[in-house]
């Protein structure tokens, strides 16, 4: 535990690329202040092609703060832009448009070499712990990389650090010599949790990370991940296409629609009463583990549109059961009412 | 003639593999009634999908093979038919739906055509009659524009369609018997609840039985009339979807019952199960979940629980079950 915990040792690349690039007073309470992110796919109508013929909006305009410490869930289904936008935040995939701040710091602006030191602060957790480890390294190589690629540290010191990783994660150190294929689901995916651990990163993008378990497994995982988040101080973005699941491990929770937040809300007030038409439809098709259940669902018609070619005004409207010729027109934007978001043109 | 439309009593399925012989699937009974849904949950490798594949005998032919057991569809014990008499059986009274609708849909052949394969083969009905079959089905399964989606490619529709396809095809015959393996995991929760609903509705129109295996337990709160849980091979509990939910006995399905997290409830500390699933090759000698299990005895260790049931119809498969009953009784 303790190599855990040396936050300036790691961070000094982060604080000096904070002072020259800080241009604004940021609130201390926020840690990561995203704006008007946006990724666009071209569509090429031939190969090779140098003109576009349209674009895929996979994220649309995406505006968030993000608090030191919290869990901000991200929910929506598939193709609504939720991985892109995790991947967005990190540069894992360039960003069309946007800005994206680290405590002051325009990680947009930073260039490649700074982009890479940068990184120790932020790190990712991802979906499938199959795809995600290198199956001809062992659990040890996997974990020495980042300490080597960011860090001068000596053998004695590397291996301490690793030992402690495992520990921390609920691995024992002993298994560092074994290769991904000889862990279970659950325990490559603590694998995957430790390695992004490794940097003492403040901010964790984790996508889908219990999506691949079983729900035995799944909730030694979430507690896990809660419990490394009261002892380190983390900040996680967590983005998952399971209600029950945001619920349990987020304060506060976005659902996104074709690219777009839709709604923005603390978790209790979110669930007790959900404002966005579409918040409302995916929250009663949740099927619930009670047959005595209440269930006055609301069923959607049809697919989600292509966000290559969304609708016109509101992209939810040719699902929503209560649209009106306004919606068909109209874009509604993302208002806040109290400590709440929605994008609907019925609380306008 | 039983008034049981499948009855497996016994089975036992066993995987040849470099390791040794695993037996997915160790001495299990079931009992399906006409129009009745029956679930079977459990997590990865518990050995339910395997069950389904063998009452199906779709067992992948070199290595998996039914090594004991009855499977008795209609009266008539499936493992001693003909291939040629299965045949006459699957697709025909018998049909499945499987989790990935994409892999289980030929890439290479219009929607019409797969659709259709099934009648054409076992109503014998010409190509005329079997394109005016498919559109009607597809129609059933609530899709729009049938005339041109016969037509179309299996990657030119969505999941959800996909899986609608997959239904229309498993329907085509009516069959009194629809396996469904993880029929919505792989599709989103808004399209997920339409499949569910238009599972419910085909259901009631024909009166088929559903055998529904899924690891999701809203899924089976919502869709069966019984409920079987699996562990390691073997069934742990049976009893009414009610039971189950409200006074779960085995400490395995209470422990999987706990540490859902649930979308009703406040946020705390999720209860979980300890450890991970034996390997398949290395069984406890006792009690396969001992080791993971929270109460368990001296006993638990060295010997098997066997699978026992209470008046009501509630099976259990635990000692301190056992001990409770018979201190009641004594």
């Amino acid at each position: 535990m303790s190599t855990l915990n040396k936050p300036e040792e790691t961070l000094n690349g982060a604080t000096s690329l904070q002072g020259s690039d800080s241009l604004q007073p940021t609130d201390s309470d926020v840690l990561l202040e995203i704006r008007n992110l946006t990724k666009h796919y071209p569509i090429r109508k031939k190969m090779f092609s140098r003109q576009p013929a349209g674009a895929v909006r996979a994220v649309d305009g995406v505006s968030l703060s993000i608090k030191r410490g919290e869990t901000i869930g991200i929910v929506g289904e598939s193709g609504c832009g939720k991985s892109t936008t995790g991947r967005a935040v990190l540069r894992l995939v360039e960003p069309t448009a946007g800005e994206i701040r680290f405590e002051g710091t325009d990680i947009r602006a930073l260039n490649p070499e700074q982009l890479r030191k940068f990184r120790t602060n932020m790190q990712m957790v991802f979906q499938d712990p199959y795809a995600s480890l290198d199956p001809r390294w062992t659990v040890r190589q996997i974990l020495e990389e980042p300490l080597r690629t960011h860090e001068t540290i000596g053998q004695k010191e590397l291996e301490d650090r690793i030992d402690s990783l495992m520990e921390t994660v609920g691995l024992s150190p002993y298994h560092a010599s074994r290769f991904p294929h000889e862990f279970s689901g659950g325990q490559r995916q603590r694998v995957g949790i430790a390695r992004a651990l490794a940097l003492n990163p403040r901010f964790i993008v984790c996508d889908e990370p219990v999506s691949a378990l079983d729900v035995s497994i799944q909730s030694q995982v979430l507690n896990l991940m809660q419990d490394l988040q009261q002892q380190l101080g983390l900040t996680y973005m967590f983005i998952s296409h399971d209600l029950s699941v945001v619920r349990f491990i987020s304060d506060r929770v976005g659902v996104m629609y074709l690219g777009k937040l839709v709604e923005l809300a603390p978790t209790a007030e979110m669930f007790a009463e959900p404002l966005h038409p579409y918040t409302k439809a995916l929250m009663s098709a949740v099927p619930q583990p009670d047959p005595d259940a209440l269930r006055d669902r609301i069923v959607l018609k049809g697919d989600v549109p292509s966000p290559a070619n969304p609708p016109s005004g509101c992209a939810f409207h040719t699902r929503c059961p209560v649209a009106t010729e306004r919606c068909r027109a109209e874009l509604p934007e993302l208002k806040t009412y109290g400590n709440r978001q929605v994008a609907c043109h019925l609380y306008a | 003639m039983t008034a049981e439309l499948l009855e497996v009593s016994g089975l036992r399925t066993e995987f040849v593999t470099g390791g040794g012989v695993i037996r997915a699937v160790d001495g299990i009974d079931l009992k399906i009634s006409r129009g009745e849904t029956l679930g079977i949950v459990g997590e990865s490798g518990c050995g339910k999908s395997i069950t389904s594949l063998s009452i199906m005998q779709l067992l992948p032919k070199k290595i998996g093979r039914i090594a004991a057991g009855e499977i008795r569809f209609k009266g008539e014990d499936l493992v001693r038919k003909s291939a040629r008499d299965i045949r006459r059986v699957r697709g025909n009274r018998m049909a499945m739906i499987f989790q990935e609708p994409m892999t289980s849909l030929n890439p290479v052949i219009r929607i019409g055509r797969q659709v259709a394969e099934s009648a054409r083969y076992h109503l014998k009905i010409g190509r005329k009659e079997a394109e005016l079959l498919s559109i009607e089905m597809l129609r059933k399964v609530g899709i729009s524009r049938p005339e041109q989606i016969v037509k179309q490619y299996p990657h030119e529709l969505s999941g959800g369609m996909r899986q609608r396809v997959m239904i229309a095809m498993a329907m085509v015959c009516k069959p009194e018997l629809l396996i469904a393996d993880e029929p919505t995991t792989a599709l989103d929760v808004t399209i997920q609840a339409q499949i569910l609903d238009l599972m419910r509705e085909l259901q009631q129109e024909e009166g088929t039985a559903i055998l529904m295996i899924t690891h999701d337990l809203g899924v089976v709160a919502e869709m069966c009339d019984r409920v079987v849980v699996m562990y390691a091979g073997q069934v742990v509990e049976e009893t009414d979807v009610r039971t189950l939910f409200r006074s779960p006995q085995h400490p395995y399905t209470q422990g999987l019952l706990d540490s859902l997290p649930q979308l009703s409830e406040g946020r705390e500390r999720l209860a979980s199960i300890p450890g991970q699933v034996p390997n398949p090759l290395e069984l406890p000698p006792g009690c396969r979940f001992a080791p993971r299990c929270p109460v368990k005895m001296r006993q638990c260790e060295e010997s098997a629980p066997e699978l026992l049931s209470t008046e009501s119809g509630h099976q259990c498969r635990c000692f301190l079950r056992q001990m409770e009953k018979e201190a009641v009784g004594s």
